[in-house]
């Protein structure tokens, strides 16, 4: 009688558990399948923004490499800042015992020679004559 | 009340019934072609962006980028007034209305109206809500130096093919990929992304071209045009070692941006397409061969003392007398007869080998298109006074690149090295895709090479034919060349017409750069040595600078540090 009477229960609470779970399965599909469209579409924005940007980034690139052209540079440097190419009677060049040279520097008029040749822990000597001075230089 | 309900039932089923039938039509009976007319809305084939690799200089500066632009068209069934929409559109484009309102009027349902619109006018004339157009993305080619290496880059045409220069040459590397992708749109056009990329982007390049030297190479080129009023002028700086074209210039040029504003002569690479009678840089060819073979040494004397030598019933002169010379002073002065005399000694065949051998004839492999081979006819071809001729450098044809790699080969000791300017190709992710490795082929013996090119530097030392080539601190060696030009009228060799040139490489004995000057038809001064030495010098003497490259007696001002 018991068993009879919890059949019946069962029976009673399976077809609208069943029911609820087919209804939230069908709206779950249907949340989904909205949330995926809506996403695409706010990817879609934001490609185009990025679409947007990336040509922004060509036109600023155009630009500076329109700017930085040699022949904007040397006439700025020549004709408005007066600078000119490095005298090469005044270049000195540096270079360790290992490798080849590593920098020029000016020589200065007034004591010898500037740059970092005098630092503290470096000892300096004049090259001899005829030391190949091109290994390594470029 | 229960004849109500089955009323009611009855309905309620039936309109189940009806939705359930019109379910089974879309979805079973007319599925096919229903579904296939849903994918036609709903979808949309965009064609992916092909963008142009970027070309680099040898320091990563930028010679040719893109431009993200809109092109715009129309479909002219769907434009509603026609009139005023072609008025509206005239006056944002700058089109005249009547070209606008034949396109609008046009049959067909795409017609361009307007290609690469910068940004600001395509806003406005989306703004202006005109029925009918629509814009298409396009890529637009710019050239951010200018005119700079305008004929080695070359250009592209409006559908961003490469037309010459590297553009036409590396143009497979350069734009890959395209094709069509196919997109959702919903119903108001919009599209949904579907994680597709709709850019394919080309392989960039890298030059052999420093963009800093190509300047200065064009700024001194103009200069010679406006000083020497020439027809044209070329010159080209080639490492002598590796092949790498430093710079490539001529003049007239154009610019890039605008081919179309250009005449065909304005873009031609004259450097590599053009020929001329060389003159004396072509005694390279009896220089090397009669040291090569024997036949003279340094010391070797040809008595040049009457002036002029007869070859036949052709009679070849000396500018001025110069008495008996030695082979380096026949070289250093340029003596025609004194060449003649050596041709003679060696003959026609053994001319022709050495000319082959330095490369001319045939085309120097640089990776530009349109480079010609110049001309040397084989010695069974020769007539009777091609041996007073092609010594000092008449009929034959060379171009300033094929003189210049042979000047190469006695710079580098030997080596006939492959000119080229693109030096790396690399994917859009930073990866080297190929590198330039070309080999060279020894055509000279070192000997022959250090010897002559001793020689060559006493032709910029006092007594030699280009002082004004010398360069403070640094040997220079090289060779100039004054080539009549022949008159079309009379077929003759013009009186007033020449080119004159300069040839050489510097530090002579150590060379970092190998450098011709070419200037055609210049009016007044015209030898090589006035005309074509003093733009060698100028060019030089920068380069050296910005490559700092060491005075001769740079040794002096080194300083060793230990570490």
């Amino acid at each position: 009688m018991i068993r009879l009477r919890q059949k019946s229960v069962l029976l009673y609470l399976i077809k609208p558990f069943f029911a609820l779970v087919v209804l939230f399965g069908i709206f779950g599909i249907i949340w989904l399948r909205s949330s995926i469209i809506s996403m695409e579409y706010s990817i879609s924005e934001l490609e185009s923004k990025r679409m947007d940007k990336l040509r922004q980034a060509k036109e600023l690139m155009a630009e500076e490499a329109s700017l930085l052209s040699a022949q904007r540079v040397e006439r700025t440097a020549v004709r408005d800042l007066g600078l000119v190419l490095a005298d090469r009677t005044r270049l000195v060049y540096v270079r360790s015992e290992k490798s080849g040279p590593s920098r020029a520097s000016l020589r200065s008029e007034s004591n010898g020679y500037q740059g970092d040749a005098g630092s503290p822990g470096k000892t300096v000597r004049e090259a001899k004559a005829g030391e190949d001075i091109y290994g390594g230089y470029r | 009340m229960r004849k109500r309900a089955v009323v009611l039932n009855t309905v309620i089923c039936f309109g189940f019934f009806v939705v359930a039938m019109r379910l089974a039509d879309i979805m079973i009976l007319n599925h096919d072609r229903l579904y296939a007319k849903a994918r036609m809305q709903q979808s949309k084939g965009e064609d992916v962006r092909v963008r142009r690799g970027v070309i680099f200089d040898r320091q990563g500066r930028e010679l040719a980028v893109n431009l993200d632009l809109e092109s715009l068209y129309c479909d002219p069934a769907e434009v509603n007034a026609p009139e005023k929409s072609a008025l509206e559109l005239s006056t944002f484009t700058g089109r005249s209305s009547g070209v606008m309102l034949a396109k609008l009027s046009s049959g067909g349902h795409f017609v361009w109206l307007e290609r690469k619109l910068e940004p600001d006018t395509v806003r406005r004339i989306k703004d202006a809500k005109i029925s009918g157009i629509g814009f298409v993305p396009d890529a637009k080619r710019v050239y951010p130096k200018g005119s700079v290496a305008s004929q080695v880059l070359g250009f592209v045409n409006v559908d961003n093919k490469g037309i010459d220069g590297v553009e036409l040459k590396y143009d497979k590397y350069l734009s890959t990929g395209g094709g069509k992708v196919v997109l959702t749109r919903d119903a108001s056009g919009r599209t949904l992304s579907q994680g597709v990329s709709m850019e394919s982007v080309g392989n960039n390049l890298v030059l052999t071209i420093d963009e800093w030297m190509q300047y200065t190479v064009e700024d001194e080129l103009d200069r010679v045009m406006s000083e020497s009023h020439a027809r044209a002028a070329t010159v080209i700086v080639m490492d002598p070692s590796t092949g790498e074209i430093l710079a490539m210039a001529n003049r007239p040029s154009f610019n890039p941006n605008s081919p179309a504003e250009s005449k065909a002569s304005e873009r031609r690479n004259r450097a590599i397409t053009d020929c001329y009678e060389p003159g004396s840089t072509f005694k390279i060819v009896i220089g090397t061969a009669a040291l090569e073979e024997g036949i003279v040494s340094p010391g070797s004397k040809f008595d040049c003392s009457r002036g002029f030598i007869e070859i036949g019933r052709r009679i070849v002169h000396d500018d001025h007398r110069h008495g008996v010379l030695t082979f380096e002073e026949v070289i250093q002065k340029s003596s025609n007869v004194g060449s003649i005399m050596i041709g003679m000694k060696l003959g026609k065949d053994r001319i022709y080998k050495y000319a082959r051998a330095l490369g001319f004839g045939e085309k120097t492999g640089i990776d530009l298109p349109g480079e010609v081979s110049g001309l040397i006819r084989a010695p069974e071809r020769w007539s009777g006074v091609s041996i007073g001729s092609v010594p000092i450098g008449q009929e034959v044809a060379v171009t300033p690149l094929q003189v210049l790699r042979a000047y190469c080969a006695v710079a580098n000791g030997g080596f006939l090295v492959t000119p080229h300017v693109v030096s790396r190709i690399v994917s859009p992710d930073g990866h080297d895709l190929w590198t330039a490795n070309y080999r060279s082929e020894r055509v000279l013996s070192r000997k022959t090479a250090e010897t002559f090119r001793d020689i060559l530097k006493t032709v910029t030392e006092d007594g030699g034919t280009a002082k004004d080539a010398a360069v403070d601190g640094n040997n220079v060696a090289g060779k100039t060349g004054t080539a009549q030009m022949v008159d079309p009228a009379t077929k003759r060799y013009s009186k007033d017409k020449y080119v004159s040139s300069f040839v050489g490489f510097v530090p002579a004995d150590n060379p970092k750069i190998a450098m011709i000057v070419v200037v055609y038809e210049p009016k007044g001064q015209h030898y090589g040595g006035l005309v074509a030495a003093p733009v060698f010098k100028r060019i030089a003497e920068k380069a050296l600078s910005y490559l700092e490259v060491p005075r001769d007696d740079g040794y002096k001002n080194t300083l060793v540090v230990a570490r």
